[in-house]
């Protein structure tokens, strides 16, 4: 899906000299709803690649019901890096949708500051799974609703997700490199107000 | 493709090879297609998709840091109490086999890939969708 990223890959940025706060965020939600676009159009250098072809013993088992279209799918993870400013650098880490893969969720959760659910309305429940994982295990989270040119109205999304009024909901358009951005300074910015809320004390005192 | 007869090969597999376990087909997109006796259903879909991921990992690697050339001669992972071996079988298709720790890895990998040569026509799992007409 290289040809649905908005701009050719970028390849091989360098990572400066000055930076010294890596900030790891998993990229989760159902079998294809956009995380590996995800990951290749916001990353800065040539992504990680780890799609296979769905072959026919998936026939029953994974449904392209909506995505009739997909044609391979994420088998171990995605990698991308992004370099916020001098100091800072998000390495992103994309999950496989499938149940089949979910056992290896856990590991990539593991270190991480927060997670993007990404959600395709046509199918919604594709994404409680990652919802309550996150919930249970207590990982900061956005839900971002990849819009594939249906919009639908962001408090119906939320309500049909059940999802918590403090979780900030979002439209983005997982191809374009400045809508995944934002996805990601949202989750950055919800993780600060969740650490400036938890730690008044500490942080007045510095 | 007829998988009574790979798995039949697989058993054969495991018996002329010592330390060996376990013996599984499985598509690259990481379902099972057959597997030994002694792997229960969901041991054997586990290990597809621990194996697919592996494998596409190897892959990277290879494209990373391999010459160019391409391609994955095998994925071997050593762990505490076993060793799990990991080929390319055909178009679309791996063949994975586990072993205790007294296993022969040069044994066991020139066994798997007799094994895939034997049996390379069976081995395959074409693209579900196939591009153009079909």
């Amino acid at each position: 899906m290289h040809s649905t990223t908005s701009e050719p890959e970028p390849n091989g940025v360098a990572l400066p000299p000055t930076a010294s706060r890596a900030l790891k965020i998993a990229v989760v939600g159902g079998f294809g709803v956009g995380k590996t676009t995800l990951v290749r159009s916001v990353s800065e250098i040539r992504p990680l690649d780890t799609e296979e072809t769905m072959t026919r013993a998936g026939g029953g088992v994974d449904d392209l019901a909506g995505v009739e279209d997909k044609r391979s799918t994420t088998v171990a993870f995605d990698f991308g890096r992004i370099t916020l400013d001098a100091t800072s650098v998000l390495y992103l880490f994309g999950a496989p949708g499938q149940e089949r893969f979910w056992f290896l969720w856990d590991r990539l959760f593991t270190g991480s500051l927060g997670a993007v659910v990404l959600v395709d309305t046509r199918r919604i429940e594709h994404s409680w799974y990652a919802i309550d994982r996150l919930e249970q295990q207590g990982t900061p989270f956005v839900v971002a609703h990849n819009d594939f040119g249906v919009e639908h109205d962001l408090e119906d999304v939320r309500a049909a997700l059940d999802l918590d009024a403090g979780v900030p909901l979002i439209r983005c358009d997982a191809r374009e490199r400045a809508s995944a951005k934002q996805v990601l300074i949202t989750l950055v910015q919800h993780v600060q107000a969740l650490v400036a809320a938890s730690a008044p004390t500490q942080r007045s005192a510095t | 493709m007829d998988l009574d007869k790979l798995t039949w090969l697989l058993e054969g597999l495991l018996e002329r090879t010592p330390g060996t376990r376990h013996g599984l087909v499985l598509s690259r997109d990481g379902l099972k297609l057959c597997h030994t006796s002694g792997l229960t259903r969901d041991s054997a879909d586990h290990l597809s998709a621990i194996a697919a991921g592996l494998q596409s990992l190897s892959q990277s690697a290879s494209i990373e840091f391999g010459n160019g050339g391409g391609g994955v001669r095998q994925a071997m992972t050593e762990f505490y109490g076993g060793l799990l071996f990991i080929v390319e079988a055909g178009a679309g298709a791996h063949l994975a086999v586990l072993t205790s720790e007294q296993a022969d890895p040069g044994l066991v990998g020139h066994n798997m890939n007799e094994l895939v040569e034997q049996m390379g026509e069976y081995l395959t799992t074409p693209p579900r969708q196939a591009t153009g007409a079909s």
